[in-house]
């Protein structure tokens, strides 16, 4: 793969690095959904920002899921009404279902734009019980000077179009009198207009609990007054992205710390085995952990096979171990030939142990594999990953490899169980159990052992160049370029959390290819905020919580300063349609955490209405406004 | 000539019956009034033979089938089935039919065969009405073995037999102990006089899981 597409997938990375903080960053009870709102994208440019009108959908209401998206190149007059119809056929996800809503996202510098506008004028065919409300959202550029004639043309058709139709078209634009928006954030003029919807369209309380105003209908109303409006925006958000960076960059550099620091003077053989054991010893690892599960606890079934002579032996053995003229029967030996005396011949075919055996026991490993959907190969990588770093896999996983081929077979061959931990307090069954355990060991442990030498092999080879591999992956992540106060917390804080939970790092991220380890970090990225979910809650924490956090580990930033610079901000200046005056009857909102405080210490003016959601990683202002058509600079 | 899914309900077969006389050989009936033959499907595999095992048969030994009457065949799955064709008027003269060997545990299934417009062999897309399943019957002698002079019990006698010539297939019948796990039986235990530790409890023997429409306990016949 070229280097310039690995680029983007450690960019992917990030981002969905990134959404997995906002995803948890939540306080308090996501909002219902009052009505089917049906949002039809007319251009490319609308199409492709589809996934952040519904990231902001999905962000404020707990059911967005239900919401559809109607493209283009899918649009008919009929096809709206089918798409609401799916909408009202979930039950008790809306108050609503007999008034929909269709929110036009267009793009009208689209080279697709007369037909979209013909499409627009087309009448929709709604029963007549069914009340729809269409909310046109403009979307046009005017940075290049064929940019400006484009439009020009045809906002002017399309607001004689809406003057005349009575339709209400709310205007934004790319160039702002805080200057032009990129490629980055021009997608934020989408954002808007999901979050005017999400006002419009939320279910409000007025009950004993809550008493809200009702925001929504009265902002609806207001945006059908006038053929033109526009909107202002404001907001300052937890910066997720330089979060994501940071953490993961720590991530790299902790992992390869840790691969330095754990070189020590023990052979392979202990690291993996524990001092003064063996393979073996492995093995009944891997046993106890995976297959052990699989048996019966109740042994007792296996008194009730057949009662041979053997069997009589054994049980005096048990209970009378010492018999005339000193002689002495050891339990082991006569659960040899108690099991000897039930199994079959090679001519005569099984015997009952056999069938027993096989059903009880020699099952187990099938039904492992079945379960777990892993093979053995696996679980020891994982073994080897987790008692090695990958500088000890690249430096002495080679000569062992030739160790265990060498002697592993001879080692296998002399593998004898140890003796019970209680003899005196075995029964006939736990000694018969106890044979079925060893045989079913013997049988096993070959395959095991091919299974360890697979896996040492493999990550032999995949070590060799892993070096290489986390070079690059450190160059794709630019935790360098995060904010100060950022990565001055956060590295510090993950840094922490991998003294503390080191596996997070040893489990996820094993020697790869280089394709390969995106994915590896990413399991371990979600792996960590799992642990500090279960701590701290830093990572999950709201942006108030997150900036007091920067501050308590030296950042420069005042958390309260920060929130109050937002409200201070004046939202005329942040326009997103150049007018020739400032803006008139605005409509203020603010659109915090239900749990944020701060909007105590705050005058009323400063923060309008407040829209209040589960939603804490963000603080959103909106100005909307009519626009006079006269005023709207064209040229 | 070849085998087509039923496409009219007036092919399918209608109550079909198996029976034993008192000689312990089979019989079936049934009822049809469109066919001009049927084809009688002897397998002992997990499940019943669906069209689709049918669809690699060749041609020559549909011709060979319906030339001599009998003929077997190997699935892909490396099982064998046996089949048998027999004209409509071998149940005019009797409503039963026993000109046939079996070797219970096995199925039956029976298809119709018309003669025109071509020679085909009709099977349902769903086995239903036309598939029995002969079990093999076993018996089960238990002796108590009571209680020893200490007051402690002693091991029952235990035997459990099947036909000579029934195809076991090893552990498809056990025994179990009161509520324990079973113990599943090998042929070399069959016939055999088994002493088990029952301490009171019940001993049962049972067809295992998966086996249950193969066996029939021998008493249960009689009921």
């Amino acid at each position: 793969m070229p280097d310039k597409s690995r680029g983007e997938v450690y960019r992917q990375l990030i981002e969905d690095c990134s959404r997995k903080l906002r995803g948890n960053a939540v306080d308090g009870n996501g909002r219902l959904i009052s009505m089917p709102l049906l949002s039809v994208f007319f251009g490319q440019e609308a199409e492709r920002n589809i996934p952040v009108v519904f990231d902001t959908y999905g962000a404020y209401w707990v059911d967005a899921r239900y919401l559809r998206a109607l493209g283009q190149w899918d649009y008919n007059p009929e096809e709206p009404e089918r798409q609401c119809n799916i909408m009202r056929s979930a039950r008790g996800v809306f108050q609503e279902y007999n008034h929909v809503l269709i929110a036009y996202y267009w793009d009208i510098m689209d080279e697709t734009f007369e037909t979209a506008f013909r499409m627009a004028q087309d009448e929709l065919s709604f029963p007549m019980m069914t009340r729809y409300e269409c909310l046109y959202f403009i979307f046009c550029k005017d940075s290049t000077a064929e940019y400006r004639r484009v439009r020009k043309d045809r906002l002017n058709r399309l607001m004689d179009w809406a003057a005349a139709a009575n339709r209400h078209l709310l205007i934004l634009s790319d160039s702002t009198d805080q200057g032009m928006l990129d490629a980055e954030t021009y997608p934020e003029n989408y954002r808007i207009c999901a979050n005017i919807l999400t006002i419009i369209n939320s279910v409000y309380y007025n009950d004993a609990l809550r008493r809200e105003t009702p925001l929504g209908p009265e902002l609806l109303m207001n945006l059908q007054r006038e053929p033109y409006y526009s909107a202002s925006f404001y907001s300052i958000e937890k910066n997720i992205h330089d979060i994501a960076c940071v953490t993961l960059d720590t991530m790299l550099t902790e992992y390869k710390n840790i691969a330095k620091r754990s070189r020590s003077m023990q052979n392979v053989r202990e690291r993996l085995c524990g001092v003064g054991k063996d393979y073996p010893d492995l093995f009944d690892e891997f046993f106890q952990e995976n297959l052990l599960r699989f048996l019966h606890a109740d042994v007792s079934f296996l008194r009730t096979m057949p009662w041979t002579p053997a069997m009589e032996d054994l049980e005096q053995s048990i209970i009378n171990p010492r018999r005339g003229w000193g002689r002495t029967l050891n339990p082991a030996d006569c659960a040899e030939r108690a099991v000897a005396s039930l199994s079959g011949t090679p001519d005569g075919g099984p015997g009952i142990w056999e069938l027993v055996y096989d059903r009880y026991y020699g099952s187990a490993l099938r039904e492992w594999q079945q379960e777990e959907g892993r093979t053995i190969q696996s679980f020891f990588e994982q073994k080897l990953n987790s008692r090695l770093s990958y500088i000890e896999q690249r430096d002495m996983l080679g000569p062992e490899i030739d160790v265990l081929e060498r002697r592993g077979e001879e080692l296998i061959r002399n593998y004898r169980m140890g003796d019970p931990m209680d003899p005196g307090s075995m029964k006939l069954e736990d000694w018969l159990d106890n044979c079925a355990v060893e045989q079913m060991k013997r049988e096993l442990y070959p395959t095991l052992l091919e299974g360890l030498i697979e896996a040492m092999k493999n990550m032999a080879l995949k070590s060799k160049d892993f070096e290489d591999v986390l070079i690059e992956a450190d160059r794709n992540v630019p935790g360098e370029r995060a904010d100060d106060s950022i990565r001055t917390a956060y590295s510090h804080y993950a840094k922490e959390l991998f003294g503390q939970y080191p596996e997070v790092l040893t489990d996820n991220i094993r020697p790869c290819d280089p394709d390969e380890l995106p994915a590896e970090l990413d399991k371990a990225f979600t792996q960590l905020i799992q642990a500090d979910t279960a701590g701290n809650r830093i990572y999950t924490a709201s942006l108030e919580k997150d900036l007091a956090f920067q501050i308590e580990q030296g950042g420069a930033q005042a958390s309260r300063d920060t929130i109050y610079a937002c409200f201070r901000q004046n939202l005329a200046e942040m326009r997103r349609l150049r007018t020739l005056h400032t803006p008139s009857d605005t409509m203020l909102y603010s659109m915090v955490n239900e749990n944020a405080a701060f909007l105590n210490d705050l005058r009323q003016d400063q923060f309008g209405m407040v829209f209040r959601s589960a939603r804490a990683d963000v603080i959103e202002r909106l100005m909307i406004y009519p626009v006079e058509r006269g005023d709207i600079v064209l040229d | 000539m070849a085998f087509r899914e039923i496409n009219m309900d007036a092919l399918n077969i209608r109550d079909f019956r198996v029976g034993r006389f008192q000689n312990g050989k089979y019989y079936i009936s049934l009822a049809n009034t469109l066919a001009d033959g049927y084809v009688i499907c002897f397998s002992k595999t997990m499940n019943p033979i669906m069209l689709d095992d049918l669809a690699g048969v060749p041609q020559d030994f549909l011709n060979r089938l319906l030339q001599n009457g009998y003929d077997e065949y190997q699935l892909p799955s490396g099982e064998w089935i046996a089949l048998r064709a027999v004209p409509r008027r071998a149940f005019d003269a009797m409503p039963t039919f026993s000109d046939f060997t079996t070797h219970p545990p096995e199925r039956i299934q029976v298809w119709t065969m018309l003669v025109r417009p071509h020679m085909d062999i009709y099977v349902p897309r769903q086995p239903g009405a036309e598939t029995q399943f002969l079990p093999a019957f076993y018996s089960v002698s238990w002796r108590d073995g009571g209680r020893d002079t200490n007051g402690g019990s002693r091991p029952g006698e235990l035997v459990v037999s099947i036909a000579r010539e029934v195809q076991y297939v090893q552990g498809s019948l056990e025994y179990r102990v009161g509520e324990r796990e079973p113990i599943p039986l090998p042929y070399s235990a069959l016939g055999q006089k088994l002493y088990i530790q029952n301490n009171g409890e019940p001993v049962i023997v049972q067809p295992a899981a998966g086996y249950e429409n193969r066996y029939r306990d021998e008493a249960a016949r009689n009921h």
